[in-house]
């Protein structure tokens, strides 16, 4: 998702984090709802969801510190949606928090903006599913959209706000990737692209994926690997990631997973506390399963370029530590680039 | 400019921290630079929570670390607070 620098010393700190299970980077939804209706969005309801308080927010808060997470990713639905949204950055900031925020923008105004500046947040992530209005509102399922967003850009990035675009290609917008990466370039923002798009069903291919000549293509223009996750990788087998080690997801509920992508439910840190799930039967079984992967990944001769997601393998066949079609098709069509 | 030893050293507003496997994190929010202490780093980084002198701190790692001497590390300890300041994880306010 982003490339740190100081690289080789995060790089170790990751390893040490992922062997003694620290849970250094997190990712908390606030809520599920939001006022977009993004074309490939696997949220069944945008207006439903079973938040926690602010209150409920500052103990699990509390909690992570002494945990040691030191990343904090703050993300929804739309963030900005909960009232609490600058109560709980501030608490989090607070307890010294690496907070970044990922958004799509609507809601971040000049003033939003500011304050989240004042709050010495690290990084905004504003989602973009096109370079232009009519596309990128078509997508979003709201008009205007496209405006507040831009809009919400130039407010970061004129502050001084590290702000990232974000953007998932998919087979509607196929090709807005370059011109969005020609715009983070003109106007200084970082660039983060995903070429997986996850399915809106569970055991299913989202209907929204690539083709193997639109990866290819893709592959081609951005000289990039196709998926790219918050977590370091392990450079030598590339099967395995931290999920459940030094990385973890929280839900609006306060439910804890390994990772927000891998919705293997661990416990919930709102009956219980962080830690008493962290270490719960449910996670030590998971971290014991993810040391083994399928047969099939184990002796795949793509093994070398894939980049493989346990959750997308979860949603896309319904099991984690198998294949999936996204991901095979991904690694085929990334191995032709490999060198010999 | 030079240090003195009544200069006051407070923390960058904009800094994450954590301690991790026993040692400071710190992170400037700026730049997202990743920083990480040795163990009397981490020591002098947590006297810098109610923003102390230079000589303050100084008398702190006299009493916490043998064979610290006051006079003779004082410069060490002058180093370290600049590449802190240099760093922006710091921020010094010099006092005469
Ligand atoms: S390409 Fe498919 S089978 Fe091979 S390692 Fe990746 S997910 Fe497993
Ligand atoms: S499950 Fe997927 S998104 Fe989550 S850490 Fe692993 S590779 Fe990254």
């Amino acid at each position: 998702m982003k490339s740190r620098p100081s690289a080789t010393l995060a790089q170790r700190i990751n390893s040490t984090a992922s062997q003694k299970n620290i849970p250094l980077g997190v990712l908390i939804e606030l809520t599920y709802r939001c006022n977009h209706r993004c074309y490939y969005c696997y949220q069944k309801s945008f207006t439903r969801s079973h938040d926690l308080s602010q209150r409920q927010w500052s103990r699990i808060l509390a909690q992570l510190a002494q945990s040691g997470t030191l990343y904090l990713t703050i993300s929804g639905g739309e963030p900005l949606l909960k009232k609490d949204f600058f109560g709980i950055v501030e608490h989090a900031r607070g307890l010294k928090f690496g907070v970044s925020v990922i958004t799509n923008g609507s809601l971040l105004d000049a003033r939003a903006a500011r304050r989240l500046l004042a709050l010495g947040i690290m990084d905004i992530g504003i989602s973009f599913h096109a370079a232009s209005a009519p596309l990128h509102d078509l997508l979003s399922g709201v008009p205007g959209s496209f405006a507040k967003a831009r809009r919400a850009l130039d407010f970061c990035l004129a502050l001084g706000v590290k702000t990232a675009i974000k953007h998932t290609v998919s087979s509607l917008n196929f090709g807005e990737f370059a011109l969005l990466d020609k715009l983070s370039r003109s106007t200084g923002a970082l660039f983060e692209c995903d070429s997986f798009v996850v399915p809106a069903q569970a055991d299913s291919v989202s209907s929204y994926a690539l083709s193997q000549r639109k990866i290819r293509e893709f592959l081609r223009k951005m000289r990039a690997r196709p998926f790219s996750c918050s977590s370091e990788r392990d450079t030598t087998a590339r099967l395995h990631c931290d999920a459940g080690r030094s990385l973890a997801g929280i839900a609006p509920d306060g439910a804890v997973f390994p990772c927000a992508q891998l919705r293997i439910p661990f416990g919930n840190c709102a009956s219980s506390s962080f830690k008493d799930v962290w270490n719960s039967p449910a996670a030590q079984k998971f971290r014991r399963q993810e040391t083994s992967l399928s047969h099939e990944c184990r002796v795949c001769s793509f093994r070398r370029s894939c980049s493989r997601c346990h959750g997308i393998a979860l949603l896309e066949s319904g099991k984690w530590r198998g294949k999936s079609p996204s991901l095979c098709l991904h690694a085929a069509v990334t191995d032709e680039f490999a060198p010999a | 400019m030079e240090l003195s030893v009544h200069d006051r050293v407070s923390k960058n507003e904009h800094i994450a921290q954590r301690m991790f496997d026993d040692q400071m994190l710190v992170i400037t929010a700026k730049d997202s630079m990743l920083h990480k202490l040795d163990d009397v780093g981490t020591f002098i980084w947590s006297t810098i929570e109610k923003s102390p002198s230079i000589k303050e701190i100084c008398e702190l790692l006299q009493e916490s670390f043998e064979g610290f001497d006051s006079r003779k590390d004082l410069s060490d300890v002058c180093d370290f607070v600049e590449t802190l300041e240099k760093k922006k994880l710091v921020v010094v306010r010099h006092c005469s």
